[in-house]
């Protein structure tokens, strides 16, 4: 393991809510001294306390002139490389993970209990598209949304917003620490979308020898504003009891505006997706509880930087 | 970055999706407990999973009998019913089975054996 902590330069990463791992980028000057090459396991440390920020495995490597580039990811990058076979009957989330992690040679780390059944067979699937497809079904039945995280080598299964940052930065030993809001950037962006918006939800049942509707959930109010935006979910015979739920909890979800604003800030390194962050900006329009859904991360020249996305809760 | 992120899902999205053709399962259980294995039994089909043909199913069949039986020098009139049963799908036979289009349910088509 090369800990790279003091001897690098423009260090980037990030974590976004739509993607399993993080991802570091780093540069070496002149000399790659640590002869770190493709398949190398790197460490990243807070200076201040140690803190482990990542740790992951080198994937590509560059050189350019006198700079060498590399570009690591976190474990989880493994769970995009590998077909698996597994099949689940009845076996609740929790234990239907713990089996797909046991078979891949993954440590389990903390995974909350979920309730949810899964009976589904997987067939030379991704065991990351297989992790998606569980925590789908366990937000369709229950509506609580959870996420993974690597922990070192061990995965982790979170509830999204369950942890709050209480970032304080110091900027400067000689100085009481400052608040988020002390220290965002003018230059925020506001987004809405309604692109991927949907206010009417039809549950059919997936069966092979008939189709029939199941339930259907509309908003009225929705559709004459935006017009029908209409989306389908088949599900097995066995979710049919919870097909209310499903169309329920999709059009909650669905059925909105989509806002995030993009923030920079200084860099912090509790920031990361789906956390809640509390912001107290009235200059900025910013006050109430965000939830984070990406955070970028630039350590150049001895400047550490975020920028962040956050939506409001 | 977002956006990047967005452009690669769109890709992802587009990736042929793996469609598990036709395959050879081995019957671990008779009807009516149906079960059957595919893939060196890492995957076991239940009887709730599985469609069968009309053939493989009628484990039954009833004959009506009108007429004179003849069994060597022996004649003798018949009328009535005559009921053979048969195990159509035995422990470890071959089956070959069509998945449907999600992967999750198969039918199983006929009994097959390798040619060689």
């Amino acid at each position: 393991m090369i800990d790279i902590s003091n001897q690098s330069g423009n260090l980037s990463w990030s974590y976004q809510f739509q993607t399993l791992g993080v991802n570091l980028t780093f540069d070496f000057a002149n000399v790659n001294s640590n002869k770190v090459v493709p398949g190398s396991i790197v460490i990243l440390k807070d200076e201040a306390d140690q803190e482990v920020i990542f740790i992951g495995i080198v994937v590509t490597s560059s050189r350019k002139g006198v700079i060498y580039s590399f570009s690591a990811y976190d474990f989880a990058w493994y769970l995009n490389k590998s077909d698996i076979i597994i099949q689940f009957n009845k076996t609740n989330a929790t234990t239907a993970i713990e089996q797909l992690l046991k078979k891949l040679g993954i440590e389990a780390g903390d995974i909350p209990y979920m309730k949810t059944l899964i009976t589904k067979i997987y067939i030379d699937a991704k065991p990351s598209e297989i992790l998606y497809d569980i925590i789908d079904q366990v937000f369709l039945e229950t509506g609580s949304k959870y996420f993974f995280e690597m922990n070192g080598s061990k995965l982790d299964v979170k509830e999204v917003g369950s942890e709050i940052i209480d970032a304080s930065f110091k900027l400067a030993d000689n100085l009481a620490p400052v608040k988020i809001e002390d220290v965002i950037g003018e230059d925020f962006t506001f987004n809405e979308s309604i692109d991927n918006m949907k206010n009417s939800i039809i549950v059919v049942s997936s069966e092979s020898d008939y189709i029939r509707i199941l339930e259907s959930v509309k908003d009225d109010e929705s559709i004459h504003r935006y017009g029908l935006l209409q989306e389908v979910i088949k599900v097995d015979q066995k979710n049919e009891a919870q097909s209310r739920n499903i169309a329920l909890n999709t059009l909650k979800e669905l059925n909105k505006v989509m806002t995030s604003t993009s923030i920079p800030t200084l860099g912090h390194k509790d920031l990361k997706h789906y956390r809640k962050l509390r912001i107290n900006s009235s200059e900025a329009g910013l006050v109430g509880e965000y939830l984070i859904l990406s955070a970028s991360h630039t350590y150049s020249e001895d400047t550490y930087m975020a920028t962040i996305a956050v939506e409001v809760m | 970055m977002d956006s990047i992120i967005d452009l690669a899902k769109e890709f992802r999205k587009r990736d042929p999706k793996k469609i598990l053709g036709p395959i050879v399962g081995r019957v671990l259980s008779p009807l009516p407990d149906l079960q059957v294995s595919i893939l060196s039994d890492q995957v076991v089909l239940s009887a709730d999973k599985l469609y069968i043909t009309e053939k493989l199913y009628k484990d039954t069949e009833t004959v009506f009998l009108n007429g004179d039986l003849i069994l060597d020098d022996i004649t003798k009139s018949v009328n009535g019913e005559l009921t053979m049963t048969k195990e159509i799908l035995k422990k470890d036979e071959k089956v070959m089975l069509v998945p449907t289009e999600n992967g999750q349910e198969f039918f199983i088509i006929d009994k097959v054996r390798k040619a060689k």
